[in-house]
């Protein structure tokens, strides 16, 4: 197996300058270009952006490299291991002090070697000997106030080989033995409430042993998700969070259930003195419910933006919870909430909503959400979330 | 038993399904929903091996199949038209994020049991299960479930006994699923060379089979790039391999089914591609030589996708490791493949002394129409594409 050895290479500003192309001002845009990958705009543009001067940054740093141009030291091959556990325990951090980055104008260099330095510590990892060699050839760079490159040297032959003596018969074995469903779906001809309901209790079986599985939400009519969401939501159990999945294969955040124990009328009687707004779910979708309604809960364009249905899902759910927080200080709500239908929106809406009233379980009620279905040429109520 | 009448009316079922097809979808140019019933004929010219109609129970959450007829073409290998069916529904299962599991329906060879009409697996199916080895234990219920689809996949998919012991260590690992893998090779964004490359030959095959990397954490993305860029100019050689030109009333033409008789291998030691061929050939760009292999004759390549930087830098190493391909693979035709970025050195003090020197160790120095820009679009185009392909 191969793999990639780091090499540092560190350059004087004049050594920067190669056939009239300068090193330096490459980094610096580059730089600007991260600071705009963080905000998220127009990010694939952004990322083709940096992926081109990083490639340009990284063919002149070889070429130095292979002229030995510059000071250099070459890591172990556990230096990838390392920026890859920081990524995992400080993403933001690491993006902040461009740590994942592999190149760092002189500028720079004082920050980033510090904040690697104080990262690698809190992991424990400052006795590894690409850690060591990393922070004494930022230091020297730093004193000599040159930039330096991180360079990839490919298909270099692993020091690390693996251990090939492995069993196959006794692999495949724990490899049969992976938790995965062995059993088939009962074909009763059921409504879609019932399959669903099924569905998810099935889910629950097999999330109880262990075995990996989420419900998909693709598809299923809007009315059908939310009624039976509601039914697991306010039924009592051991409270857990339901996996959630999409058709494109994208996984959402998972879904509370058995968490809400339902108001009594009594404790609703004066929340229900108060009107009901009408609240359309999601703008420039049906542009006729528009005289009917209020306001609209989601705004089209701040919704449609996810890539994945889960990434919509938690767009929606986000948007939600945000809104929840705000009506918190603007005292009681009857929503009546008009669905427009949108699946991953639907659950990341209802998703916001039951962890809202988890949280205001212990208080008043403050609010309700009764969901409306056009079906039939009609308005239809469903089961009320209080 | 399957009869001449079960036929002709599974084929007329296929043919309404398809008129209804084209009424509600194509004649008003719309995509059916996954969970629409979708009929698919699965031909190579005039030989058909698969009907089917399909959809995905949105409820249930398995894969649905309503008509499954398949052919075994004798002019073909054994139970084809049971792996071109069974590729294709265990795809889709993945595809439409269902369980995997996959279900026939009433009318698949039905058989009459309590005076109730029940389905089966198709018989040409479970044929195939026996030919790689899996059990099947649902069959007259006409079921297939998660695990038994699984082992199916894994089988269907073709790898060689050292990748699939490296795939199953991932999978136990916990670090990719089999189902994904499978998916990412039956559904075109890698070939089967190009994915057992990737999966031998990189230190993290895991990373960029699950396009995990972001590309904004350059050094994590640049691994995964670099590993995607080398399996894609591997494909690339290949591809040019593979290619047969037939040459009819004086003009080159391509057929689909025509290719060149090739088994490929992979040196993970040296990232080496090993080519053992069916019949005689040429080795591709190597300057106009005119190098020859044949059935006693094998090919062995060095792979090194390198920027001309890169390829000056690395220069040593990869003599070294070409020398020791061309000692481990005594009587083979060896090579050293690089991108078309050699053009910008070729003509160098260092570029024409490093052409000696591969010469020197009995190697040819192929050069690639490629360039690295070019491979590194293409494999930036397949991290994102396996982005957006389902992960578990």
């Amino acid at each position: 197996m191969s793999e990639s050895r780091i090499t540092l290479l560190a350059l004087s500003d004049e050594a920067c300058v190669v056939d009239k192309v300068d090193l330096r001002s490459l980094m610096l845009k580059a730089v600007r270009v991260e600071q705009r990958m963080v905000k998220g705009v127009n990010l694939e543009d952004e990322q083709r952006r940096y992926h081109i001067l990083c490639d340009r940054i990284e063919f002149y740093g070889h070429r130095k490299l292979s002229e030995r141009a510059g000071n250099f030291v070459e890591l172990e091959s556990d230096y990838l291991e390392v920026i890859k556990n920081l990524s995992k325990h400080f993403q933001e951090e690491v993006i902040e002090a461009r740590l994942a980055a592999d190149f760092c104008p002189r500028e720079l260099v004082e920050q980033h070697i510090g904040r690697f330095e104080s990262l690698v510590n809190k992991l424990n990892l400052s006795r590894d000997e690409s850690v060591q060699k990393k922070i004494n050839f930022y230091h020297s760079a730093l004193k000599s106030g040159w930039s330096v490159i991180e360079l990839h040297v490919s298909w270099s032959q692993s020091r690390n080989e693996a251990d090939r003596s492995v069993d196959f018969d006794e692999l495949k074995r724990s490899f049969l033995a992976l938790k995965v469903a062995d059993e088939i779906t009962n074909m009763a001809d059921r409504s879609p409430f019932l399959s669903l309901k099924d569905q998810i209790q099935k889910v629950i079986n097999q999330d109880s042993k262990g075995i990996s599985a989420a419900v998909s939400f693709s598809d299923l009519r809007h009315d059908v998700i939310a009624e039976v969401l509601h039914d697991f939501v306010f039924s009592s159990g051991r409270p857990m969070y339901l996996p959630v999945t999409y058709a494109d294969g994208s996984k959402a955040s998972p879904f509370p259930i058995y968490c809400v124990k339902p108001r009594s009328v009594e404790a609703m009687k004066v929340l229900r003195t108060e009107p009901i707004l009408k609240v359309g779910q999601m703008s420039a979708r049906h542009p006729e419910m528009d005289s009917e309604m209020k306001v609209y809960f989601f705004r089209n364009q701040e919704i449609s933006i996810g890539r994945s249905a889960a990434e919509i899902d938690g767009v929606a759910y986000e948007k939600a919870r945000e809104l929840f927080l705000k009506m918190r200080t603007e005292g009681s709500f009857r929503i009546g909430y008009y669905q427009t239908g949108f699946q991953p929106a639907v659950v990341g809406f209802y998703r916001a909503l039951t962890e809202e009233l988890v949280t205001r379980s212990k208080m008043l009620p403050t609010i309700e959400v009764t969901p409306y279905y056009f079906l039939g040429g009609s308005y239809k109520t469903g089961k009320i979330w209080c | 038993m399957i009869t001449q009448e079960y036929i002709l009316k599974e084929i007329d079922r296929f043919a309404e399904a398809v008129m209804k097809y084209d009424s509600e979808y194509r004649r008003k140019n719309k995509l059916p929903k996954n969970h629409e019933l979708r009929p698919y004929r699965w031909c190579s010219r005039d030989i058909v091996f698969s009907l089917l109609v399909v959809k995905h129970e949105r409820y249930g959450n398995y894969l649905y199949v309503d008509v499954c007829l398949i052919a075994n073409p004798s002019q073909y290998y054994e139970n084809s038209g049971a792996r071109v069916a069974m590729g294709f529904l265990l795809s889709e299962a993945y595809k439409c994020g269902t369980t995997m599991e996959i279900v026939f329906g009433k009318n698949i060879e039905p058989r009459l049991e309590n005076g109730q009409l029940k389905p089966r697996v198709p018989a040409y199916i479970c044929d195939l299960a026996i030919e790689l080895e899996v059990s099947l234990k649902h069959v007259f219920e006409g079921h297939i479930s998660p695990f038994e689809a699984r082992q199916m996949y894994m089988g269907l998919a073709g790898f060689s006994k050292t990748t699939q012991e490296k795939i199953m260590k991932l999978s136990v690992g916990g670090k990719l699923t089999p189902e994904r893998v499978c998916f990412l090779v039956m559904g075109g964004l890698w070939s089967l060379p190009e994915a057992e490359a990737l999966i031998l030959g990189s230190a993290h095959p895991e990373d960029v089979l699950m396009s995990a990397s972001d590309p904004a954490l350059r050094h994590v993305y640049l691994d995964d790039l670099l590993a995607a860029r080398g399996a894609v100019l591997g494909g690339v050689l290949d591809r040019k391999l593979l290619k047969k030109e037939l040459v009819v009333n004086g003009q080159i033409v391509e057929s689909e089914d025509e290719e060149n008789e090739i088994a490929f291998d992979f040196d993970e030691e040296l990232y080496a591609k090993i080519y053992k061929f069916g019949e005689r050939l040429e080795v591709p760009w190597v300057g106009g030589k005119k190098v020859e292999l044949s059935p006693d004759i094998n090919l062995a390549v060095l792979v090194r996708s390198r920027t001309s930087s890169e390829i000056l830098e690395s220069a040593d190493s990869d003599l070294e490791h070409l020398g020791m391909l061309a000692g481990k693979y005594k009587g083979s035709v060896v090579g050293v493949l690089y991108p078309r970025d050699w053009e910008e050195i070729q003509q160098t003090d260092r570029g024409l002394s490093l052409k000696r020197e591969i010469e020197a160790v009995g190697a040819h120095l192929m050069m690639s129409p490629e360039s690295v820009a070019g491979l590194d679009k293409e494999a930036m185009r397949r991290l994102e594409t396996g982005r957006m392909v389902r992960h578990e």
